[in-house]
Formats: structure tokens, C-alpha cells, sequence
């Protein structure tokens, strides 16, 4: 599911391919041309999508399904209220869908995720510490001197400035001086605000299937840090996540998880395992993935 | 401490006040409607659980003192928009102010009525669907489908007996299919519809507080009996029991989405099996509890003064399959 614009989605199609798996790149299932139904009851689950012409594709006849994207919708001809309407039913068609499905789906999405994909770091807290990811120190304040004590204990550890950004953005700002403190204050008038410690460049990691891959060389940390990969997979039901881990002042902290991750973060190679990490996951025995993820999750978070 | 957050004007939250103040359960009100103003507070992550406070305007708590939360989150109508801010920018704060809590009380190790992730099933109903099969209930025959033939051939294979409603969490008012609407089939080529077999019988609302379960059975002649006035149905209600497995499974539905507190819809057929329809993750139960009298916020109010048992604290599930 997704765009044959988007690299990661061909790149994973081109690979299924040459190990002589058919594709087929769709937008939304459920939005014509295809002719979507899905019955369910107790004793079944059946469903079937028929494109014109040809014999209907029915459940347990896809032996793999890779989301890239939520279901789109071309707004083309809708009036707005009929379309959030419409975007609110086929989301929760095929969230359900994709469970509903015998075969192995990267990512096979929590309705959590599935409607909250750029969740703030901060949501992620109490999943990243039980999984054993080194988390940084976070302070949510709308009281200014709360602010100005965590900038000033920051500053006594050498630390040059606190790192302040929205929760519901991407966007951060460093707060050095006098000036950027006032105007911190002013902001904790209207709302509270989120600081934390300021971090060096990202390295991006990702977990594909059952492969971790670095972009680049490894940090000396990833012997801890592969296992904690894996637990935080196993435990959202993630196959395909990616993190970005940082150089702060506490040490080699966790500073963006994606449950939609970004292809373009990674270089030719890392890409390239990525690919065969999903391929692998995608085509594995569904029978040995159950079983294998019931196994390695049971006693293994933190 | 208890800790409710929620909006004055709203009748639910109210009556949970009402009845923690009525058992002497000491409480403080995070009022939604106006926060952040009137309110400071520090929540602070040092590597583990969140520690810090809320205060208020003549209270502070410490968060290790909570024994329990109750959030009820308000839509933008129950909220006074923030002073001096541009009107454009208010939904943005709103989204602001709600992600920091919603972040907070994800990670409180007290009770939490309900977290966001448990709750996010209900905006999938067939999602919902799936687990309550797992849970040992019937769900009704149900087709999703953007196709007018299959919808026709539902249609048929149910003799007309289906209805149709949202399969999101988007409210609708659940209606029978009818020759009206069976002309309009082919607009379903535009996206899907959800049709289900009708069941026939007793609406049951079940209230799962903890481990402590309040049923509710509902007379109506309509199809939908929230919307029974609107009808010119009338609705009558009366504590029933389930039986022991529908119980269980009752309870094991609430627990496998890791929801404290779920208001689930039933329906007893007159052969005696029950259907469930939907888990609700904020139910409204005043309506219910001011016809039947249930304790059902009696219940809630323990469980936020005493916090949870220890078979459902030793650890917080994944509401995830």
C-alpha cells in the first residue's frame, strides 16, 4: 500500500519481484477502481478485492502486505465534512482489514499508531524505558521558574542552552540566552513547554524485519542498543521502525522514534538491508513469525 | 489523591466529582475547559516515570501521590479559548495542551481512567470486532464493502433484515436498510460502508469498572434507543445479570484493550445469545446509572481512591494484539 513514486515501496516490489513474488502497488484498497467486500463473522473472515476483468484476489491469495501510507483520498468532488467523514470510515476499514489478514503486513499497526503515526517522543516514554533505550531528561513546565532552574542546572553541567520544542511539531529551538528565556516565558503564559537537553547529529537505526540496520558505522553502544530495538518491535508489533539516536550531555540518547520511517534517512547499503530485512519478514512462514515474536517478547521487556 | 480532569460544564464528569466528594475520597479538578491558565504544573522525566506536580489555585498535588486519574477529554465547544491569542492558532494549542497530558498520564503508574492507546480501538469498530471474537463473544454478521453488488447480495442473504452505521468513531445513528437507501447503493463506489445483520432483542450495556461489572438491560422499540425520543420510542432500563462466560469475556474484553473503565454494548437475542456490538472507552453512564440507580460511579470512585488490584498492577498490558 502506497505510491510507486515512493523508493522504499518500489525498491521492496523490485525485491519481491526477483525472488518471483507478483506485486501490485495500490493507494487505497478501498476506493475504487478496485471492488472491495470483506464479510466477517465468528466462524469466518473472508474477503476478496476484484479489479475489472480480472478473477477476484481473495484473502489467504495475498501472502504479503507492506503499508507504506494510510488509505488517500482524492478530495477531488467532495464537500469537506462528507470527506473527513469518509477519510474517518476507510481508516477504520482498513486498520481492521489489515488484522483481519493471515499473512505477514509490515507494519500490522495498533490502532494507536495507525491513527496517531507522529506521536511526540514523550508518548513513547514509557515503552522506550521498559524496552532499555537510554531516554533523555524532559521537563513539560508552564511555571517560568521551573524552566529557568532546569536551563541554569544544564548550564552547570557545561551544557550550552536547553532545547525547547512544541509537542505536536518537529520544529526546535535552542534557548541560550536572556532574550530566549524571556521569550520562553512569554510562551509559558499560553502553554506549557517542553525542554530538554540539547543532542548532535542523528544516527538513524531501523529495525526491518528481523534485521537492524545502521546507517553507517555502529555506535559502540549498539551491542545495548539491538536488543532494545528488538524488544520495542516486538512489543508494538512493529516490524519496520526507525529511531534516531543522539550525542548529548547524558550520553547516546533516544531523540525520534518513527513508526513510519523515512527511507531517505539511510544511505545505498543501509537501504539495500532494509529491503532484504522486509522481504524476509513479508515472505517468512506466518506460523514461525507468531511463534518466534510470542517467544522473544515473553519476559524479555524491562 | 485523585485526580479528574475534565470539563465543569460536562454532566459525566460532574457526577464523578459529585460522588468522590459524596465518599469523602479526597479529589482535585484539572478543569480542561480552561487549562493550561489558572493551573501550574512541572512533570519531569529523569530517566524513569514522571515526578513533579499540578497545582491549581489554591491546591498543589505531587504526582506519586495519585491513587487514581479520570480524564475526560473535552472537543473545542467545552473549552474558553485561551486570552490573547490569535482565534487561528487556538485549535493548535488545544492539540498542544492535550498531547502533554495525554503523554503524562500515559506514563502514571496510578489508575488511569482511561489511557488514550486503549481507547484508540474505538475508532475501528471492526477493529474492535476482531478482538471481541478473541474474547469469546458473538459479533453480528458484518460486511465492509465499497461494492453495490456485495452489499446487495448481504442484503439479500440476510432477507432484508441488515442495517447500516459508522465504522468509525464518528457517531451515526445505527438505521435498518431500507428500499430508500438501497437505491443509493451505487454511491458506495466512493468509499465503504459497514452493513450488519439485524439481531433482534434486548439491547444490554454492560459497565466494566475494574474487575466489577454492572449490566444493563434497555427495552426499546427502536432500532437505535439512544435516539428513541427523537423516534417517539420510549426506553425503559433495569439491572439484569449475565451469565457467568458472557461476564468473563465481558471483562476480559476490557482488559485485552487495557481499559479500566469500558461501557459495552449487548444485545440478548430471544434464543439467549449475546451479541456485542462496541466497546465504548468513555462511557456516558449517567444516563444509565440515573435509571437504574447501578453504583456504577460508586465503583469508579473506589478504584481511583484505591487504585487498581494488584493482579491488574503488577503490569500494563500493550492494548495491542
Amino acid at each position: 500500500m502506497g505510491e510507486s513514486r515512493d523508493s522504499c515501496c518500489l525498491s521492496v516490489c523490485l525485491a519481491l519481484e526477483a525472488r518471483n513474488y507478483p506485486t501490485r502497488i495500490i493507494a487505497n484498497p478501498l476506493a475504487q477502481p478496485p471492488r472491495f467486500a470483506w464479510r466477517l463473522n465468528n466462524e469466518q473472515s473472508a474477503s476478496q478485492l476484484v479489479w475489472d476483468e480480472e478473477p477476484p484476489l481473495l484473502h489467504d491469495q495475498i501472502s504479503g502486505v507492506f503499508v507504506r501510507q494510510s488509505a488517500w483520498l482524492d478530495p477531488t468532488g467532495w464537500q469537506p465534512d462528507d470527506l473527513a467523514y469518509m477519510h474517518a470510515e476507510t481508516q477504520a476499514a482498513l486498520v481492521a482489514w489489515l488484522w483481519s489478514l493471515p499473512c505477514p503486513v509490515v507494519n500490522r499497526y495498533s490502532p494507536a499508531i495507525w491513527y496517531r503515526p507522529k506521536v511526540s517522543l514523550l508518548c513513547w516514554q514509557y515503552l522506550l524505558r521498559r524496552c532499555g533505550f537510554p531516554t533523555l531528561e524532559t521537563l513539560v513546565t508552564n511555571k517560568e521558574e521551573e524552566a529557568r532552574a532546569f536551563g541554569q542546572r544544564l548550564a552547570q553541567e557545561g551544557v550550552a542552552g536547553a532545547v525547547y520544542g512544541p509537542l505536536t511539531s518537529e520544529v526546535r529551538y535552542l534557548i541560550i540566552d536572556d532574550k530566549d528565556w524571556s521569550g520562553l516565558a512569554a510562551m509559558q503564559r499560553s502553554a506549557p513547554v517542553c525542554l530538554t537537553y540539547p543532542h548532535g547529529a542523528a544516527q538513524f537505526v531501523c529495525l526491518a524485519g528481523e534485521h537492524v540496520v545502521w546507517e553507517g558505522e555502529p555506535p559502540p553502544e549498539a551491542a545495548l542498543l539491538d536488543p532494545a530495538i528488538r524488544r520495542f518491535g516486538l512489543a508494538t508489533g512493529l516490524a519496520f521502525v526507525a529511531f534516531a539516536f543522539a550525542q548529548t550531555a547524558q550520553g547516546l540518547c533516544v531523540i525520534a522514534v518513527e513508526s513510519h520511517p523515512y527511507f531517505e534517512h539511510f544511505g545505498d547499503a543501509a537501504r539495500q538491508q532494509i529491503v532484504e530485512g522486509l522481504v524476509e519478514f513479508l515472505t517468512a512462514d506466518v506460523n514461525y513469525l507468531r511463534n518466534g515474536a510470542a517467544q522473544s517478547l515473553q519476559g524479555s521487556l524491562i | 489523591m485523585i485526580l479528574v480532569c475534565g470539563g465543569l460544564a460536562d454532566s459525566v464528569t460532574e457526577l464523578v466529582c459529585a460522588r468522590l466528594e459524596h465518599c469523602g475520597y479526597p479529589y482535585r479538578l484539572l478543569d480542561l475547559g480552561n487549562y493550561p491558565a489558572g493551573f501550574k504544573i512541572k512533570w519531569h522525566w529523569q530517566g524513569s516515570g514522571p515526578s513533579g506536580y499540578i497545582a491549581g489555585p489554591d491546591w498543589k498535588i505531587d504526582l506519586d501521590e495519585l491513587t487514581g486519574v479520570y480524564v475526560r477529554y473535552l472537543g473545542p465547544e467545552g473549552r474558553e479559548p485561551p486570552p490573547n491569542l490569535d482565534p487561528g492558532v487556538v485549535p493548535a494549542m488545544y492539540f498542544e495542551y492535550d498531547t502533554g497530558l495525554m503523554a503524562l498520564l500515559e506514563d502514571l503508574s496510578c489508575a488511569v481512567v482511561n489511557r488514550l492507546d486503549g481507547g484508540m480501538s474505538n475508532s475501528s469498530k471492526t477493529y474492535q470486532a476482531l478482538i471481541v471474537r478473541e474474547c469469546g463473544l458473538l459479533t453480528p454478521p458484518t460486511l465492509v464493502t465499497n461494492d453495490p453488488h456485495a452489499a446487495r447480495s448481504f442484503y439479500e442473504d440476510y432477507h432484508g433484515e441488515v442495517i447500516y452505521k459508522s465504522l468509525s468513531g464518528v457517531r451515526s445513528i445505527v438505521r435498518r436498510l431500507d428500499q430508500e437507501q438501497l437505491a443509493r447503493l451505487p454511491l458506495l463506489r466512493h468509499g465503504p460502508a459497514q452493513f450488519q445483520a439485524f439481531i433482534p432483542g434486548d439491547n444490554v450495556r454492560v459497565h466494566t469498572v475494574g474487575e466489577q461489572l454492572f449490566a444493563t438491560r434497555v427495552h426499546s422499540e427502536t432500532v437505535d434507543y439512544r435516539y428513541a425520543s427523537r423516534e417517539g420510542g420510549a426506553v425503559e432500563m433495569e439491572p439484569t445479570t449475565l451469565p457467568p462466560n458472557v461476564a468473563e469475556s465481558c471483562l476480559r474484553l476490557a482488559h485485552q484493550l487495557d481499559l479500566l473503565f469500558t461501557g459495552i454494548d449487548l444485545k440478548e437475542t430471544p434464543e439467549g445469545d449475546y451479541y456485542c456490538f462496541e466497546v465504548n472507552p468513555c462511557p456516558g453512564f449517567l444516563y444509565y446509572e440515573k435509571h437504574t440507580h447501578q453504583p456504577i460511579s460508586a465503583a469508579l470512585a473506589e478504584l481511583l481512591h484505591h487504585g487498581l488490584p494488584a493482579p491488574l498492577n503488577h503490569e500494563r498490558t500493550m492494548p495491542m494484539r
